[in-house]
């Protein structure tokens, strides 16, 4: 089966269960991408996935069609992440920290690497830099917004997205030296 | 390298990409969304059961408020109005049989008053029998008063809808539907009163409907005890439009015809009437030098008759109804309420042979009259697109039909069946 979007919203409005699976077949596979980028564990990112489009096919009747479907789910998939992990952002509180970043000379080295590679590179981060590293650089989030949605401060926001940066240029370099056989210990 | 550049980066590594979902994730989405389905029937299970022992309750009760303790009155056992004429007139009471016609039975009214000139001089009258008295019959009617039955309106109405969209999916907004409907019923037709009738029947069609006379007496009309209970039917067609998960707003235009029967007295006034028993005579003196006088009487005679009514009301009806789920599945309730505005088309009484009586169909009625409903529907989905409903509403007049006493509220159950066509 391969429904028109109009069609696809309208029989999952209806909860026919075939329109269900369809639209789950056709967003899952990013979406799962979106969760593994929030979580630590595969597990974790399961759970995001079945969570949201749990919400999703109960609260498709009010998608209103002022964006497309993929941005609507998408955001249902953020959010539920961000639930799951805001436990854990109160464990592991943000300061703000001063950071160099000088991403100069790694633009070529980012290039290089592979998305999987560098989701794993993400997943590493800590969780508070992780979350706010995914919702500025790849949800289009502000940081103003990001300080409202987390209940931390702008500056909060900031610092800690420096702090990702600045891991990830760690680690992006340290697995460039290991490849090149140059790593210093 | 800014950090626009760094972002872009980011970004673009990303676009498009996914990654394999376990299949056991599908299978638990599948799981939570029958658990919340069944879950959903049985909390609405036991509301199903509380709502159809209510239903059945009220409609148990209505019905026996309607037929047990409230009964339509029935016609008086005697004729208030004839039983004012034998009151008011002592002289003897003939029947003239060669009067009669077909059903129409007369009375000659007596009372024979001899009414002559003083100081008149007897006289010899010809082949007259000098010792009969002659007289003007003194007619004195009165309306009788009749009592009004209390009313109470029951109308049964059956529908046949056609085209009528899917209520089991209350997610769906804006959903519209149309159907035909058609119904039928009783209903009490003394709201007008029977005295606003007897006023409204048109003298000359009265009298000849009696068949004895010129014209007939108004005020001496009366129509007896009330009207019989009638026949209403409608046929009209309804459509409607789904606003939201559970609202609905619903219109149309029916076209309501009520019939019903009853019987009237009439009072027939014949003018210059040389008939039965009533004569004149010349008086001729004897001497020849007087002026011959002839006396003569003026006289009226009056006939009562009975005869058969035949009233019919038809009028327009536009309902506009709001409605509220709040059960939307293969079992369904509704609570509607809504205003009826009713237009007046036409309003006639007739006799068995149809000669109008009374055709002024503003006299008795208004041309428009409003309701109030307040009802609770129950569906049930038969088959894929047949619904069968049943709805008890009540009515409530906010203004009359009839512009002679206040229209009573009354109860009404509608049942029918729906065609879903989409």
């Amino acid at each position: 089966m391969n429904f028109s979007e109009e069609k696809l919203i309208k029989g999952c409005q209806k909860g026919k269960r075939a329109f269900q699976q369809e639209l789950y077949d056709k967003y899952s596979k990013g979406m799962y991408l979106v969760a593994l980028r929030y979580s630590k564990a595969q597990q974790e990112a399961e759970d995001i996935l079945q969570e949201a489009f749990i919400k999703v096919f109960k609260n498709i009747k009010n998608f209103r069609k002022d964006s497309s479907l993929a941005y609507w789910i998408k955001k249902i998939v953020v959010n539920t992440a961000l639930n799951h992990q805001r436990s854990k952002l109160y464990l592991y509180p943000m300061v703000d920290v001063t950071e160099l970043n000088d991403w100069s000379d790694k633009e070529s080295i980012i290039s290089s690497l592979s998305y999987d590679e560098l989701l794993e590179l993400i997943r590493e981060l800590p969780t508070g830099c992780q979350v706010i590293f995914n919702l500025f650089a790849l949800e289009g989030y502000k940081h103003h917004e990001i300080s409202k949605k987390l209940d931390i401060s702008e500056g909060t926001s900031k610092s800690q997205y420096s702090r990702a940066k600045s891991l990830l240029s760690e680690k992006i370099l340290s697995r460039e030296s290991y490849r090149n056989g140059t790593g210093k210990f | 390298m800014g950090q626009g550049s760094f972002e872009d980066i980011i970004g673009k590594k990303f676009e498009g990409k996914g990654q394999e979902v376990p299949s056991g994730v599908w299978e638990n989405v599948n799981n939570a969304l029958n658990a919340d389905l069944v879950s959903h029937y049985q909390s609405s299970h036991s509301r199903y059961r509380w709502l159809t022992a209510a239903a059945i309750l009220i409609a148990i009760s209505s019905f026996a408020i309607h037929y047990v303790t409230i009964p339509i009155q029935k016609k008086a056992e005697t004729n208030s109005y004839n039983a004012l004429l034998t009151k008011n007139f002592n002289s003897v009471q003939f029947q003239v049989s060669d009067l009669s016609a077909g059903h129409l039975t007369f009375s000659w009214l007596p009372a024979i008053i001899l009414d002559k000139p003083e100081n008149e001089p007897p006289v010899n009258i010809d082949n007259v029998d000098r010792s009969e008295e002659l007289a003007t019959i003194e007619i004195q009617t009165k309306t009788a008063e009749i009592e009004l039955a209390e009313a109470s309106n029951e109308i049964k109405s059956f529908y046949r809808t056609l085209g009528q969209s899917s209520r089991k999916k209350s997610s769906e907004k804006n959903e519209f539907w149309a159907g035909l409907e058609a119904g039928a019923g009783k209903f009490n037709p003394n709201f007008s009163g029977a005295n606003s009738i007897s006023n409204s029947i048109n003298s000359s069609a009265a009298a000849t409907a009696v068949g004895a006379g010129d014209f007939s007496n108004p005020s001496a009309n009366a129509v007896q005890d009330g009207m019989n209970e009638g026949v209403a039917t409608s046929v009209g067609f309804d459509f409607g439009v789904k606003i939201g998960r559970k609202w609905t707003l619903e219109s149309g235009l029916a076209y309501t015809n009520l019939n019903n029967t009853g019987s009237a007295s009439v009072n027939v006034l014949n003018g210059f009437s040389n008939n039965g028993e009533v004569r004149t005579g010349a008086i001729k003196p004897e001497n020849p030098n007087q002026e011959e006088l002839e006396t003569s009487a003026r006289i009226q005679t009056s006939a009562n008759g009975e005869i058969d009514l035949n009233s019919n009301i038809q009028f327009a009806s536009m309902p506009l109804k709001a409605g509220y789920y709040i059960m939307d599945n293969k079992f369904s309730v509704r609570l509607n309420a809504g205003v009826a505005a009713n237009y007046l088309i036409e309003n006639s009484l007739s006799d068995p042979s149809n000669q109008i009586i009374s055709g002024a169909h503003s006299d008795l009625y208004n041309d428009w009259s409003f309701d109030g409903i307040g009802g609770l529907e129950f569906g049930y989905r038969l088959f894929n697109k047949i619904d069968m409903t049943i709805e008890p509403n009540y009515r409530y007049s906010i203004t009359p039909l009839s512009n002679s006493i206040t229209s009573p509220s009354r109860f009404v159950v509608q049942t029918g069946f729906r065609y879903t066509l989409r």
